[in-house]
């Protein structure tokens, strides 16, 4: 008797769940193979679209659906190279990201689309912590001024991320009198390594390398100070940034007035916009 | 509503961030239960998968004959030795990649895979456990009257294994639910992704308690199922 009672609660159970899941997304939906028709965000109706979890491009895609025009599926992935292996398998549809990851991976991608409103990248520091703010954009200046940061952006990008940016025509004046770091003697800075060409590794996969690596070492050489970098992932970034854990976020931050609000920002170092990539 | 405003009106100071908690909490149910089923369905569908497979790699690893009991023995192995986390990824991203007919497009079915094959190890090491469990001197009372093999697994072995089985197979599943929380990371919408996302787009750390909630009764109204199954089955003995 009761075996008979248990096997029809697990049935019940399981119908119920089995109902109740197929208008959850859970059913294979096969990616419709008319990607060559996306060419805006309007066109992504009904498709799917990979982002980095917590990025503008994540905001930018909630923003839309808020709207309520058109209905698409996103997914959230931790890390962007995830969201290529997704577009390479044939999975997703789309990826929105930052122009300056998306130029790198023109082998196995094409940009349909690119946003109109620019959105630069700045380094973030802690709210009111205006000392190290002023000598960052010192620094960048200095980068600017002596050729550094031109160099850096061809070394790692196919197009000028530094074009009408900063025009630094006087030699900056680095005064390094505020200067105090959280570890003293140190810069720490945090970074989500894992974003090329911003910021990721090696072959070897310890040795950290990308263009804000470069520029972060630069600043140690300015400061005097030694490097550290500390590897964080992007949704608790800017947390760990607010506990105090490092110096400063150098790891492609867009500049949005939220965070301005909430973050010393920089003045933007490179140019970058956001994109709309669909496989090759 | 108005009795309970006054009411807030009247409590102390940090009732009130506490009440604006609590409502917010209760404004994340719908989409934290909605996600609920994603998990609840994979954990269910991956056991009851699992068992099925279980059974034929117990009775294999058990098996007097080496061509059987080796492959068997080698797929527990491999399931037990490497992190399940590895296991999902490698169905996810490292086959397809490999051998591009195995792409599967569904992240759900992916996951089910991985979890179906990774339980599996471990239930028929419970099943095996339990099939040994029983005392040799009672095969031997089997074969002195006469049973075959079928007949003594079937009459002797299997009523009293299946009881010993309960209590692990109820852990296992116990397990089994909480490890579902891996596939977030592929961006499966189960309750772990979803406490994620609100986490980080509402920037509230709050949710977590929720979530924590709606696992921990899970767990307790599996476990009340199981209890009940045991006690039930464990009446003869």
């Amino acid at each position: 008797m009761m075996k008979k009672a248990l096997c029809i609660l697990f049935a019940a159970l399981f119908a119920t769940l089995a109902l109740t899941a197929c208008d959850n997304g859970v059913e294979t939906k096969e990616t419709t193979t008319a990607a060559a028709a996306i060419a805006s965000p309007q066109d992504l109706a009904g498709k799917k679209v990979a982002v980095q979890t917590a990025t503008t491009a994540d905001e930018y895609l909630n923003d839309l659906l808020d709207k309520g025009e058109i209905n698409f599926e996103v997914l959230r992935y931790e890390k962007i190279t995830q969201c290529y292996d997704e577009l390479k398998l044939g999975r997703v549809d789309a990826i929105l990201v930052d122009e300056v990851v998306a130029a790198n991976y023109t082998d196995v991608s094409k940009i349909v689309w690119k946003n109109t409103e620019g959105e630069p990248m700045g380094i973030c520091l802690q709210k009111g912590n205006d000392d190290l703010t002023a000598i960052v954009e010192a620094m960048v200046d200095t980068c600017y001024f002596d050729g550094t940061m031109t160099a850096l952006a061809n070394k790692y990008f196919p197009y000028d991320v530094t074009e009408g940016v900063r025009t630094v025509t006087e030699k900056p004046v680095l005064d390094l009198t505020k200067l105090k770091t959280i570890t003293p003697g140190k810069l720490t800075v945090g970074m989500e390594i894992g974003y090329p060409p911003m910021e990721y590794l090696a072959e070897d996969g310890v040795t950290e390398i990308g263009f804000d690596v470069e520029l972060a070492k630069k600043f140690a050489e300015l400061t005097g100070l030694e490097l550290v970098l500390k590897n964080t992932a992007w949704d608790g970034i800017f947390a760990a940034l607010e506990k105090g854990e490092f110096d400063m976020i150098m790891s492609a931050v867009s500049i949005t007035p939220e965070r301005q609000g909430k973050y010393n920002l920089t003045e933007p170092y490179i140019s970058n916009r956001l994109v709309l990539v669909v496989p090759n | 509503m108005e009795a309970l405003l006054s009411l807030a009106g009247r409590l102390p100071e940090w009732a009130g961030p506490l009440l604006e908690n609590l409502k917010r909490m209760i404004g994340w149910m719908p989409s934290l239960l909605k996600a609920t089923q994603t998990t609840l369905l994979l954990s269910v569908l991956s056991v009851l998968t699992a068992l099925v497979l279980a059974v034929f790699l117990a009775l294999g690893k058990i098996s007097k004959r080496k061509i059987i009991s080796k492959p068997c023995a080698a797929y527990v192995f491999f399931f037990r030795g490497t992190p399940l986390l590895m296991q999902l990824f490698f169905i996810y991203y490292t086959l397809p990649m490999l051998i591009p007919a195995l792409n599967i497009k569904s992240r759900f079915v992916a996951a089910w895979i991985a979890f179906a094959l990774n339980v599996a190890a471990y239930l028929a090491e419970i099943i095996r456990a339990a099939i040994q469990s029983i005392d040799k001197g009672q095969l031997e009372a089997a074969k002195a009257l006469g049973m075959t093999q079928w007949q003594t697994m079937r009459l002797i072995v299997i009523p009293q294994a299946y009881r010993r089985m309960i209590p692990p197979i109820c852990n296992e599943f116990v397990m089994v639910l909480k490890d579902t929380s891996l596939v977030s990371i592929i961006a499966l919408t189960d309750l772990t992704y979803q406490t994620k996302m609100i986490a980080s787009n509402k920037a509230s750390a709050m949710v977590y308690i929720p979530a924590m909630f709606i696992y921990l009764v899970i767990t307790a109204v599996f476990t009340f199922i199981f209890n009940k199954l045991e006690k039930k089955l464990s009446v003869y003995e």
